[in-house]
């Protein structure tokens, strides 16, 4: 979720069976970047509409402020989906907690991951 | 096996909807769009039964399904692109039985006649037998061939149809949806090409939210096609559906269009002509005539609908010719569940979810209502009460409603303040309730949760043992206690309910982000105005509610790889050499604004407009990162040139996060500061010497480290003496007690902690503070200085 539909499309690119879905509050914003690939659908995850969710293994966003993330786990919790969050490197901290994980590539932590699903 | 005496040709007007095992979805609903009296070019279906016999005829059918078998359930890309070359080398090499091709020429000469041309130029559409059934959209998978002239063209491109069934990506797809290969066939779909001015598609429901309500059009010139591949940005429309009227017009700039090329019958790419590119493809007229269509295709199949269209303009005018109709996929399959599947649910489906406004549960039928004589009229004792908001007007049936469901509004709205009096329960600030709940159906409200459930759920309704609530109480805590803040539309609920002292961390990055483009590219555009605005009105939404509380904003601190993400981030980051190995230790910070100061000033200009123009003077401002003496002389300069200079109601800080400036925090003091922050996430990484992104050594980062807690108190204790005010806003504080405990001990003035755990903050030092008291009293005693300081004192 979030403005990076760039992202969105090399994760459709990377995963070309999986259906990847970006969701942005911003509704004007939402129309000027629909893509032929990837769907965009206005939504505010502060007050989400379920079934967009519902049936998604992931839910990620890149560099979200951190008021948003509770609302993203209780999302992600409701629809029994995996969170991944790419925060920025200011608020990383916010994630030595709870039920974070980091995802760690090439030794370097590049972003944490709350497990959902079993 | 199919049948010789099935037909090969089937003209469109004799075609309906029922006839997709014939025809294929696409043929079939145009044949009952021509059946309807829509405009459909006119044309015929090569039948599925066609394709059929010429598999059973020439014995490759039993080659592809051999094939497939050797392919399917693997999931590797590589067999099945090995299996697709396979088969449609086979399909387009293989003759076409001489009867079948006789037909599909007898029929192609037959349109040209009728259409009144020698040969007529025509459309090849793939039609699959699975093709555009309610619950999988086979879009896309199979191809098409435009501008088509001629008798063996035309058999050529049918053959390339059948074979384009065996696409890679369509044969993992009827995997992926479970329809057997041998079950999916594929008629052909032969019409006139339409000389089209303009092409676009009309949506019979808005594709962004999904709102019933709305019919969106998107319209270019020339063919569709590039707008279908995307190559486009289309002109796009927005009309309410009930009175189809447009309520929005977005006329954008349209370079490319695709044209038919007369020479060579294929398809090419052109700039549109500077007369027309920003011109609107759709007159106003167009787009009502368009949508009334579109409303009655919608009417006609009773769900949503997703249809091409083409204008084609002859001497009478502009003719509107609908290619294509297939249902719309995405949001018709996130309708809740109508059949009654969701009663006595296990799992709960939540369908919406708002804020809880009156607390409560109720399970009952929605109404989905607009107005309050629609209430009058369709409101029985105990149902759901959806809408988008109330008034006045409302309270009548908002008395007779089971629980009030709202899109809009806040906790002080009329619903939730009328709910709350009458005790029935009320989520507001839904957003969709009114699209997404459906009219008559069953729900569960949970007004506490502030969650709409499908269906009755009994685990939901079932009375849960009463907990006793016990009231929240936020102290008043010497040590102030500041929240940090991100987003700044959240400021205003941030405040209300955290109760906070003020905001002792304003992030700038979440504003950069949604200015949306590199600062630097920014300033290339001339936009630099765009920023100083969006800032302040980033700034003036944090600092009104919290007024006249401190807000310390804290100026851009995005580590060179953390613009990568925005336009112009490669360009003026990454191709400027500033995203070194670790840029945790690089191009940040002061040093930034110093090498940068356009940029920095941009920044002070929004903060002055705010606290000038606004009138907000509770707004003041952190440098972080600094690192050397020179670079904070040097901000404060830019800082005062913009206007910004340290005074009575004007404070500067600086965020101690390196060593160097723990060590000469006294220079620092000196050179004129009013306050400390510590940012003990960089902090920590500094003293420890840890990588604070490499995995290998996370385990012995800690905030509690004694070096870091030794860094603290001497910096404290220094700024105390110096009466410079002394905060923390990094981690340290949310995620630790002891580190709270810690600071209060050490004297440090505030804290500032994420929202959530601001009241938790207040609340454990408050309690530190009473056993600071405490203890003190106690010291007092022991050392006789007041020794009946604990002693009771009795009425004399």
């Amino acid at each position: 979720m979030g403005h990076r539909i760039d992202v969105a499309l090399m994760v459709k690119l990377s995963i070309p069976d999986a259906e990847v879905i970006v969701t942005d509050k911003d509704e004007s914003w939402v129309r000027s970047r629909k893509t032929k690939r990837v769907r965009a659908v206005a939504d505010d995850v502060m007050y989400p509409s379920l079934p967009i969710y519902q049936g998604a293994s992931l839910i990620y966003s890149l560099h979200p402020p951190l008021e948003i993330i509770p609302a993203m786990q209780a999302l992600a919790r409701n629809v029994s989906a995996d969170l991944l969050v790419v925060p920025v490197a200011d608020e990383r901290e916010a994630f030595h907690r709870d039920n974070w994980e980091s995802v760690v590539v090439d030794g370097r932590v590049v972003a944490w991951k709350m497990k959902v699903t079993s | 096996m199919a049948d010789r005496s099935d037909p090969v040709v089937l003209w469109l007007e004799n075609v309906r909807k029922e006839d997709v095992q014939i025809v294929g979805g696409k043929c079939a609903n145009l044949g009952e769009l021509t059946a309807k009296g829509v405009r459909v070019p006119p044309g015929f279906a090569v039948t599925a039964g066609a394709f059929r016999r010429f598999l059973d005829e020439t014995r490759i059918g039993e080659v592809i399904h051999k094939t497939l078998r050797n392919s399917n359930g693997t999931r590797d890309p590589k067999l099945y692109e090995e299996a697709s070359q396979e088969i449609r080398k086979i399909i387009e090499s293989v003759p076409m039985p001489a009867d079948i091709a006789d037909e599909v020429r007898k029929a192609y000469r037959e349109l040209s006649k009728k259409t009144g041309s020698g040969e007529v130029l025509v459309a090849v559409r793939s039609s699959a037998t699975g093709e555009d059934l309610p619950d999988a959209s086979f879009a896309g998978q199979q191809d098409t061939f435009l501008n088509v002239k001629g008798e063996e063209q035309l058999v050529h491109y049918v053959r390339k149809c059948w074979s384009s069934l065996y696409t890679p990506r369509a044969i993992f797809y009827r995997e992926e949806k479970g329809f057997p290969h041998e079950k999916v066939l594929i008629s052909v779909g032969i019409q006139k090409m339409v000389e089209a001015k303009c092409s676009g598609v009309v949506f019979t429901l808005d594709p962004v939210n999904g709102d019933p309500s709305k019919i969106v059009i998107e319209a270019t010139w020339g063919l569709g096609e590039a707008l279908v591949a995307g190559h486009v940005s289309p002109d796009r429309f927005i009309i309410d559906k009930g009175t189809l009227q447009i309520i929005h017009k977005e006329i954008v700039p349209k370079k490319l269009e695709h044209v038919p090329n007369r020479a060579t019958g294929l398809t090419v790419q052109q700039e549109v002509p500077l007369e027309r590119r920003n011109v609107a493809s759709l007159s106003d007229h167009d787009v009502v005539e368009l949508a009334k269509i579109a409303r009655d295709i919608e009417d006609h199949y009773g769900t949503a609908q997703d249809i091409e269209f083409a204008l084609e303009q002859d001497s009478s005018g502009d003719a509107a010719y609908i290619v294509q109709s297939r249902p719309e996929t995405f949001w018709s399959r996130m309708k809740a569940p109508t059949d009654g599947s969701a009663r006595h649910v296990i799992d709960r489906v939540m369908v919406v979810q708002g804020l809880p406004a009156s607390p409560g549960l109720h399970a009952g039928r929605a109404k989905i209502i607009s107005t309050p004589q629609e209430a009058g009229r369709m409101m029985k004792d105990k149902d759901i009460l959806v809408t988008r908001m109330t008034n006045p007007d409302w309270v009548p049936y908002m008395k007779i409603a089971g629980a009030i469901v709202t899109d809009d509004g806040g906790t002080t709205c009329h619903a939730a303040i009328v709910s709350r009096e009458m005790g029935v329960p009320c989520i507001v600030g839904a957003r969709n309730a009114t699209k997404l709940l459906q009219m008559g159906n069953e729900y569960t409200v949970d007004a506490k949760a502030g969650i709409v459930y499908a269906g009755l759920v009994e685990d939901v309704l079932k009375p849960a043992q009463q907990a006793r609530e016990i009231p929240t109480v936020i102290p008043v805590t010497s040590t102030k206690i500041y929240v940090n803040i991100s987003l700044p539309e959240l400021a205003e609920k941030v405040a209300r309910e955290t109760r906070a002292d003020g905001v002792g961390l304003l992030r700038a990055e979440h504003m950069m982000l949604s200015v949306g483009k590199h600062p630097r590219l920014l300033i290339e555009e001339g936009g630099g105005q765009k920023m100083v605005n969006a800032f302040a009105e980033g700034i003036r939404r944090v600092a009104t509610p919290f007024a006249p509380r401190p807000v310390v904003y804290r100026c851009l601190d995005f580590k060179p790889d953390e613009f990568l993400g925005l336009p112009g981030g490669e360009k003026y980051e990454r191709d400027a050499g500033h995203v070194g190995p670790n840029p945790l230790l690089g191009y940040r910070g002061c040093f930034r604004y110093v090498k940068e100061p356009d940029v920095f000033r941009l920044e002070c200009r929004a903060v002055k407009k705010v606290r000038e123009e606004f009138k907000l003077t509770n707004v003041h401002v952190m440098l972080p990162f600094v690192r050397t003496l020179e670079d904070f002389r040097n901000a404060r300069k830019i800082l005062e040139e913009e206007g910004l200079k340290r005074g009575p109601d004007f404070k500067l800080w600086i965020m101690v996060e390196v060593p160097a400036t723990v060590l000469l925090i006294d220079k620092f003091v000196q050179e004129g500061i009013d306050g400390i922050s510590f940012g003990t996430n960089d902090l920590t990484m500094l003293i420890l010497g840890i990588d604070r992104d490499d995995a290998s050594i996370q385990e012995i980062y800690d905030e509690r480290n004694l070096a870091v807690l030794r860094a603290m108190s001497h910096v404290i204790r220094v700024c105390r003496d110096a009466g410079v005010t002394t905060s923390i806003c990094g981690q340290a504080p949310s995620n630790y007690p002891e580190v709270v405990e810690f600071l209060v001990r050490e004297g440090a003035v505030s804290m500032s902690v994420n929202p959530d755990k601001v009241i938790e903050t207040k609340q454990l030092v408050a309690g530190i503070e009473q056993k600071l008291i405490l203890e003190g009293m106690r010291k007092m005693r022991e050392t006789d200085k007041d020794p009946g300081v604990l002693q009771p004192r009795w009425p004399k």
